[in-house]
């Protein structure tokens, strides 16, 4: 699939056409486990219905924060656990280890799980395993939502990874990509907006073409990581 | 065989950049010491980042007074360090007419693409051959007698030397207190670097100051976020920034990686860099300043004090380090240990033995690592 048409909406809400993907503003800052079973056969079946991806809301499972990515078919294809637990809103869950990369019709694509979009080690994670696109679900506090840290967040990852990444949270929703790869060369494809529905385009194509002739994540020195392992190992 | 010019070209530039003529220049001055460094209060800081204008100096002492206009400038605002753009060492070379402009067109050739990388790989070692010794002692010389002069930290960024390991980028830092330099070996290259057969480093330094401990993150190293989390682990609290352009990558005109990265590892950075009114290179614009966390900043926006993009200046900013300690914030600073040693264990050596990524394993799998 050579674009993602996103569509970003308030939960199972009918989503805006064309989109191939529809990610859920959540009011919420989880859904609580005892829940998350009933939630998620709602999600499946809206997909189902809507013949569209859908990334829902962030969810417990097994006293971890998750997010996940449902197929038109209504199957769960992506799962992936918070790397980095929010100790304001979940300070009794733990933390994964891993940030998956899956295969999809989108690309290689991963899942970044709350505050995981606030670490470049989560981003890089999924970069160095081939991720081409990621999809970010956040939940903010009323008062922490400003622009220098949503720019701090979802827009310098784009950059630094060289990675289109489509955010969604409980006040707003954006689309970054590395400022080449954009129309305006500000690094958005979609700015910060509190309007739902909102719909964007991205062609994954064009972020990677940008990876490509930057040559950064190759330029990495390997060795200087290696000596110093302890320290990123922290 | 070096081309004529090359080779004269570095005779006069050796006469004309002779370290006694600094030492003559800097002494007929009359600098006033500065008393700043006397006694410094661990929570009243002063960081200065100079943000110049990249042109051409018709001889040493039109470089020499114009570096003493920034740190008198500097001084005045009561600034404890200096933080000059990456690569300053290099104008000097400019105060030779003929090195200058083999200096200009090579960096014209290797920007526009118009060289062969072998070409450009021969005029690199020629260049460093002949003009590099000179250029190092020169500038080598002129700032640590200023720091001496003013009594005031100044961190130059990068300058290519030839060493017995090879081409070296190196930044340096000149203490008052110290007759050499502290330096930094540039540890992330450019492709660029690469094809010139630069030399990564391969150790991160900090420094402690008495403003506190300090690393020098020159150009490309602010790129890559593994340098701030080394530096910070290190116990660094301020991280220096010199860099060549406002634009940390061609086309990149608003990321600054120095602000972004403050708030990522909750440390104090400095950036400066150059701007150009198309004297010597086409124009761009600099992005020079003193960055925080967002909740350690004023206006909660990171920037402590910023440049204009488009002007020479020096832009002076009180810092407070120990309130680095007392900051928590909820979206960056926490725990992740699993995940980082995860990388290290499986992703970075993987990179080292250059491994191919994972293959596409089929639909709604996690992709596996490192399968050949």
């Amino acid at each position: 699939m050579s674009k993602i048409s996103a569509c970003f909406s308030y939960s199972f809400v009918k989503p805006k056409q064309p989109a191939n993907l529809v990610m859920f503003c959540e009011t919420r800052p989880a859904i609580p486990e005892e829940e998350g079973a009933e939630y998620l056969k709602k999600c499946a079946q809206y997909a189902r219905h809507s013949r569209v991806y859908l990334v829902p809301g962030l969810f417990i499972l097994r006293e971890r924060l998750c997010s996940c990515l449902i197929s038109p078919e209504g199957k769960v294809i992506a799962l992936q656990k918070a790397s980095y637990p929010n100790l304001l809103q979940h300070p009794n869950l733990g933390g994964g280890e891993k940030i998956h990369v899956f295969d999809s019709e989108f690309g290689r694509i991963a899942l970044l799980v709350d505050v995981d979009i606030f670490h470049p080690e989560a981003v890089r994670c999924a970069a160095m395993q081939g991720a081409e696109v990621l999809f970010a679900t956040q939940y903010f506090d009323l008062y922490d939502l400003t622009l220098p840290r949503l720019r701090s967040g979802c827009w310098a990852m784009a950059q630094e990874h060289q990675l289109p990444i489509l955010m969604v949270s409980n006040q707003n929703c954006c689309v970054c990509a590395p400022a080449p790869a954009t129309s305006d060369k500000d690094g958005y494809i979609l700015p910060p907006t509190a309007e739902f529905p909102a719909l964007a385009t991205v062609y994954p194509h064009k972020s990677a073409k940008v990876r490509q002739q930057s040559g950064l994540l190759p330029s990495l020195n390997a060795e200087f990581c290696a000596r110093y392992s302890a320290q990123l190992g922290r | 065989m070096l081309p004529f010019k090359m080779i004269t070209a570095s005779y006069r530039l050796a006469a004309r950049l002779e370290p006694e003529k600094c030492e003559q220049i800097i002494k007929a001055l009359g600098i006033k010491r500065s008393t700043i460094l006397d006694y410094v209060y661990p929570n009243n800081v002063k960081l200065a980042a100079a943000q110049m204008r990249l042109t051409s100096y018709k001889d040493l002492s039109a470089f020499i007074e114009e570096c003493c206009r920034i740190l008198d400038e500097a001084v005045k605002s009561g600034s404890h360090l200096v933080l000059f753009p990456h690569l300053v060492g290099a104008l000097p070379l400019t105060a030779e007419k003929h090195a200058g402009s083999i200096a200009a067109q090579f960096i014209r050739d290797a920007v526009e693409g118009k060289a062969s990388a072998a070409a450009l790989r021969q005029r690199f070692e020629q260049m460093i051959d002949k003009f590099s010794d000179f250029l190092f002692d020169c500038s080598y010389n002129i700032f640590l007698l200023l720091a001496h002069k003013y009594n005031i930290y100044i961190a130059t960024g990068g300058l290519y030397i030839s060493t017995a390991d090879g081409i070296l980028c190196r930044s340096y830092l000149f203490s008052p207190d110290q007759q050499e330099a502290f330096f930094q070996d540039k540890i992330h290259l450019s492709p660029l670097e690469q094809q010139l057969g630069v030399k990564a480093g391969d150790e991160m330094k900090v420094l402690n100051l008495k403003i506190g401990k300090t690393a020098i993150l020159a150009e490309t190293d602010s790129l890559y976020y593994e340098c701030f989390k080394v530096a910070k682990a290190l116990g660094a609290e301020i991280l220096l920034c010199p860099s060549l352009t406002g634009e940390a990558l061609p086309g990149y005109a608003d990321y600054n990686p120095a602000l972004q990265h403050a708030q990522h590892f909750n440390v104090y950075t400095a950036r400066a860099s150059f701007c150009s009114a198309e004297d010597l290179l086409p124009a761009f614009q600099g992005a020079s300043g003193i960055y925080a966390p967002l909740a350690l900043s004023k206006d909660l926006d990171g920037i402590v004090a910023a440049a204009e993009s488009g002007r020479p200046s020096v832009t002076a900013a009180r810092i407070d380090p120990p309130k680095l300690a007392e900051n928590m914030d909820v979206y960056s600073l926490n725990p992740g240990a699993g995940l980082c040693e995860t990388m290290v264990g499986e992703l970075y050596p993987a990179l080292l033995k250059k491994a191919p990524p994972a293959p596409a394993s089929g639909k709604a799998k996690p992709a596996k690592k490192g399968a050949r």
